[in-house]
């Protein structure tokens, strides 16, 4: 299959391409593709190349895109040669050709004059040259254009139904002659019986499936009684005979033909000459040279015989129309069929009714002054009223009998309209507009067509289906009427090129004009053709390097600068309420106070603090040194004493509670940082209990507990059988917790690691807390202190619990004095000087409270002096800042 | 006097005075009696946590067959792997149960030792019985009216909750804010109390430290 080029971007594709590789157009346009089959056997034009695509695309998939009617078309014209062939089997190579195809050779022929074999079987080309407007074009550029058409379709890309006709074809070529008179398909065969300009005997018809035959003899008739004729075959003849050269003087009676019959006889007068000529010349040669295939048909065949496997339709032909050619009339339509045949067709058979039929006199010559008379004005129609005749002389109207006389065929199509048509063909480009589907009688499906508005081609109301029985159904069944202008111009839009040498007369060298779309068409295609589209730039990119060197738009590039697309733009703008922009502003103030470097300040301060702290320090010392070395009078003690400590000799003078022997559990809870303020205090009330006989027993919650014990009872002298140190007891206030309950088993030991001997020495009589007669606790830890009165005071029952703490824990267990809970407290060094005072003895508490009262006033006065000094430099520095602001 | 008391006299006043040195500034006498110090004492908590705990609550009931506390046992040594990170989890449970069993010992004692006391002992004052016993009423009920105002007074300070009311600052009611004002004036008082024994048992160590320098070599 030949490459189809794009008709957006004039692109070469493959056959089989569906898209045009270049622009990316479709190659096939569906909305037309039942019109791509009338062009599939030329291709001369670029859309005819578009639509080969499209065909063979069609060709591939013929269920799907192409309607069943047009495929049975294409079935029977490739089954036609095969039948025909059947037929007439004597008839040689051009026997198998078909009638139409022949008539359309012989009438391309005739219509260039040349006696150079024509290829040219393509009766769409034939069509194209007959629609072909008169005014606008000449007859010679239609006649070259039909050679160029011949000549291309003997190439190789022909659609299926055309490659079928190749034979045919070839065997045109070979015998120009016989091609003419061969068996050809009965529609188009008629112009081959009307292409004999004299009236030639009729021959006996060899090729009876020819429906056209039929038309034939009535012609032959014509001759000898013109008048007899119908309206639309005398237009037949009389184009024939114009063609033929036959004097145009002489002009037959045309009241009768019908105006788009008598456009037949109004052939292009370079072309007509021409034929003139060549009808001479056969006529010359005799009836066996004769271009009319009825000379070399056998006249002994019956016509029944011949007509034997012609369709039913043509055979109805041919029972109407009697083979002699006594009868003068060419089977006209009957008038009693006329209901069958369609609107349009029978309006067309009123009005050639209504003409007079005239009988042809002589060799039909039309003279084309005498139309006008001949023809009554109100059986003119309308579109022929339109038609001038100052743009071309009218032929001489030749008596034909009317549409509506000739017998209708039961299955009467529309294809047998195309006659007309088709032997406008030979009278080239008058006859497009004089045909008479023009506009006047055309159906409205027709009219749409002229009116550019689109419709579906799958119409089928308006489009009739073929004749299933017809054997013409295999021809084109499309004429030359019913193909649009688009089709002509499209054809002429090629470059003319001549077929075998042979140049027409007329019109050759003129340049043929643009094609031009229909606007129906142009309406119906699809909107990716009609939208402009940017023509890929990547696959014109042809490759430079590597295995694809050479190969254009095998790997896609992009235009990246053409495909950039700027970013859109979002905003970023955040809204924010008042209140969050407080917030952010907020943090903001806080976060930047945090990353900005802050100043060191001078450390100009460091010596007078070592000074201040040395003297301090030293004046601490000499406060306490001082009173030690007697150097400092003594302070006098203070006569209220604390309540708790005053509670805390009771419970010790008090024989009920701590009677002589009787055991009492000390605890001791202080670090030994502050053993010496514990020890102090702590002092006197352990030499009490040494004095009483107390027995001991000794326990702690700190690990450094039992040794500071062991530390406190050898430094107040107490007796070591009167003391059990149990150690350190684990857990905190678990341990005490557990301690509470079983303290026979949460202390199962002593500091020395013996096994504690509980009811038994020192621990006789005791097997719980309850069973001490007090509980001392020493404790500098506050905590430690809540812990003994929350885990072991309710244990204790009614027995004392007592605390020796030291300064700094006093204030958070008096609470617990206060509560009851503790029964007394003896308060760090003062306490201890105080119930020394109380128990009248003097130990190191008292020795050391001048001392400490003397330190302690120091320490206070320094506080206050600190606190005065450090307000006013405070202020004075603030009052700087506030002046320098 | 003795020779290892004269000697632990000796070693007593000299450690006293590079101790005393941090007057003139940190310097690595005092960092030295500082590490002693740390160093004496965990090696006394060792070894009474050995002797004193390890010995004769864990190992030597098992020795007399008292397997029960295995399960001590257990716990303590999945309790050291919390020194290893990969292992730590093992002793997870370990510290669940000390953490478990001492929140509730706490919490318990917590409540009925300190809670709930403490509220009987803010309302004893009021008591008649109770006064009347003392033989001073007035000033009994007056202690416990004040008592129960600082009480109050310190509770309502640590009151930070305050009604939302629109177009206005979120403050606490004007009651509420008086009653803080007074509240923080006996925290205030508290924690001077409290400052004030701390510097008395620093000035009681520094007495009884500048005692024994006097006193030490005073045969």
């Amino acid at each position: 299959m030949a490459d189809i080029r794009c008709s957006n971007c004039q692109t070469l594709n493959p056959a089989d391409a569906t898209l045009c590789k270049n622009c990316g157009q479709p190659l096939l346009d569906e909305s037309i593709s039942w019109l791509d089959d009338l062009r599939g056997g030329s291709e001369s034009a670029a859309w005819e190349e578009t639509e080969t695509a499209a065909k063979a695309n069609q060709e591939a998939q013929p269920n799907e895109d192409i309607p069943e009617w047009l495929q049975r078309i294409r079935q029977r014209s490739q089954t036609e040669p095969e039948k025909t062939g059947q037929v007439s089997p004597t008839e040689g190579s051009t026997e198998n050709q078909n009638d139409w195809l022949s008539n359309v050779q012989q009438t391309a022929t005739d219509s260039a004059a040349s006696s150079a074999p024509s290829a040219d079987d393509d009766w769409l080309q034939s069509l194209r040259s007959s629609k072909a407007p008169v005014g606008d074009e000449p007859s010679g550029t239609l006649v070259s254009s039909l050679d160029r058409l011949s000549s291309e379709e003997t190439q190789a890309d022909l659609p299926d139904w055309m490659a079928n006709l190749e034979p045919l074809k070839s065997g045109a070529e070979e015998k120009p002659d016989e091609l003419l008179s061969a068996s050809s398909t009965d529609w188009a065969s008629r112009f081959g019986e009307e292409e004999p300009p004299t009236g030639t005997p009729g021959a006996p018809v060899d090729d009876t499936q020819d429906w056209l035959s039929r038309f034939s003899q009535p012609t032959d008739g014509l001759n000898s009684e013109p008048g007899a004729n119908e309206d639309w075959l005398a237009g037949l003849q009389a184009a024939t005979g114009s063609l033929a050269g036959a004097n145009d003087a002489e002009i037959s009676p045309a009241g009768e033909e019908t105006d788009w019959m008598s456009s037949l006889r109004n052939p292009d007068l370079p072309g007509e000459a021409q034929l003139a000529s060549l009808k001479s010349e056969e006529s010359s040669t005799g009836e066996k040279e004769s271009l009319s295939w009825e000379s070399e048909l056998p006249a002994d065949l019956p016509v029944q015989e011949q007509t034997a496997e012609t369709a039913d339709w043509l055979k109805k032909f041919d029972s109407d129309e009697p083979p002699s050619n006594e009868d003068q009339s060419i089977s006209p339509i009957d008038s009693e069929r006329s209901g069958e045949t369609p609107d349009w067709l029978s309006s067309i058979s009123d009005q050639e009714t209504e003409q007079p039929a005239a009988p042809v006199e002589g060799e039909p010559s039309i003279e084309p002054g005498d139309e006008s008379q001949a023809v009554p004005a109100e059986s003119v129609p309308d579109w022929l009223k339109n038609y001038t005749p100052d743009e071309k002389p009218e032929p001489p109207v030749e008596p034909v009998a009317p549409i509506s006389e000739e017998p209708q065929e039961a299955g009467f199509s529309w294809q047998s309209l195309s006659i007309p048509a088709e032997a406008s063909l030979v009278n080239n480009d008058e006859s497009d507009e004089l045909s008479p589907f023009a506009t006047a009688n055309l159906p409205d499906w027709l009219n749409q067509e002229d009116n550019g508005s689109p419709r579906l081609p799958y119409d089928e109301q308006l489009i009739p289906q073929p004749d299933s029985t017809g054997s013409s159904g295999g021809q084109s069944p499309f004429t030359g009427s019913d193909l649009g202008e688009w089709l002509d111009e499209s054809s002429l839009a090629t470059p003319a090129i001549p077929a075998g040498g042979s140049q027409p007369a007329t019109g050759g060298d003129q340049p043929l004009e643009a094609a031009e779309m229909p606007t129906w068409l142009q309406s119906m295609r699809p909107i990716e053709m009609v939208a402009p589209k940017q023509t890929p730039t990547e696959e014109k990119h042809v490759e430079k390097a590597g295995p694809l060197a050479g190969l254009t738009g095998v790997l896609p590039t992009e235009d990246l600068v053409g495909q950039y697309i700027k970013p859109p733009i979002y905003s970023v703008k955040l809204r924010v309420s008042e209140k969050q922009r407080v917030h952010a502003s907020l943090i903001e103030s806080l976060i930047s106070d945090e990353t900005q470097a802050q100043l060191i300040p001078a450390d100009r301060g460091e010596t007078p603090r070592r000074i201040l702290r040395i003297l301090v320090a030293v004046l601490l010392m000499l406060v306490i040194i001082l009173p030690m070395l007697n150097l400092l009078p003594a302070l006098p003690a203070s006569d209220i004493l604390p309540q708790e400590l005053v509670a805390f000799e009771q419970i010790m003078s008090d024989e009920s509670i701590l009677a002589q022997g009787s055991p009492v559990l000390l605890a001791v809870e202080y670090e030994p940082g502050l053993s010496g303020e514990m020890q102090t205090a702590s002092e006197a009330v352990i030499k009490q209990l040494s004095n009483r006989g107390i027995r001991l027993t000794i326990i702690a919650t700190s690990p450094t507990g039992p040794i500071l014990a062991q530390s406190l009872i050898e430094k107040a002298g107490y007796q070591s059988d009167q003391v059990v140190n149990l150690g350190y007891l684990a857990g905190g206030s678990t341990g005490l917790q557990s301690f509470s309950m079983a303290p026979a088993q949460a202390a199962p030991a002593t500091l020395q690691g013996a096994l504690a001997s509980w009811n038994k020495g020192v621990l006789a009589g005791v097997s719980s807390l309850k069973d001490f007669a007090a509980v001392i606790v020493l404790t500098d830890d506050p905590d430690k202190g809540r812990n003994w009165v929350e885990q072991v005071q309710p244990a204790l029952a009614s027995k004392p619990l007592l605390m020796i703490s030291s300064a700094q824990a006093a204030p958070l267990l008096l609470p617990y004095y206060n509560s009851g809970q503790v029964k007394g407290i003896i308060t760090g060094i003062s306490g201890a000087a105080g119930y020394e005072g109380l128990i009248q003895s003097k130990g190191t508490a008292t020795l050391l409270r001048t001392p400490y009262q003397y330190a302690m006033l120091l320490t206070a006065l320094l506080i206050l002096v600190g606190g005065l000094v450090s307000s006013i430099i405070t202020s004075i520095a603030r009052g700087k800042a506030e002046k320098e602001a | 006097m003795q020779t290892a008391d004269l000697i632990w006299t000796i070693v007593g006043f000299v450690l006293t005075l590079l101790v005393l040195s941090l007057i003139l500034g940190d310097n690595p006498l005092f960092r030295l009696v500082s590490y002693l110090f740390v160093g004496l004492a965990s090696g006394a908590v060792a070894v009474i946590a050995i002797y004193q705990v390890i010995w004769p609550k864990l190992i030597l009931p098992i020795l007399r067959g008292e397997y029960l506390t295995l399960i001590p046992l257990i716990l303590s040594v999945l309790l050291i792997a919390k020194l290893v990170p990969r292992l730590s989890f093992l002793g997870n449970f370990s510290m669940a149960y000390l953490v478990g069993a001492g929140a509730a010992v706490a919490v318990g004692g917590a409540v009925m030792g300190t809670l709930v006391s403490q509220t009987n002992a803010l309302i004893t004052p009021f008591s008649l019985k109770t006064a009347a016993a003392s033989g001073n009423l007035v000033s009994q009920i007056a202690e416990g009216g004040f008592i129960l105002i600082g009480t109050l007074a310190t509770l309502f300070y640590f009151q930070f909750s305050a009604k939302v009311q629109a177009n206005q600052n979120i403050q606490r009611s004007q009651f509420i804010e008086t009653a803080g004002k007074f509240g923080q004036a006996f925290i205030a008082i508290t924690f001077g109390a409290l400052l004030a024994g701390v510097f008395g048992s620093s000035i009681a160590a520094l007495v009884e430290r500048l005692a024994f320098l006097l006193t030490a070599f005073r045969f």
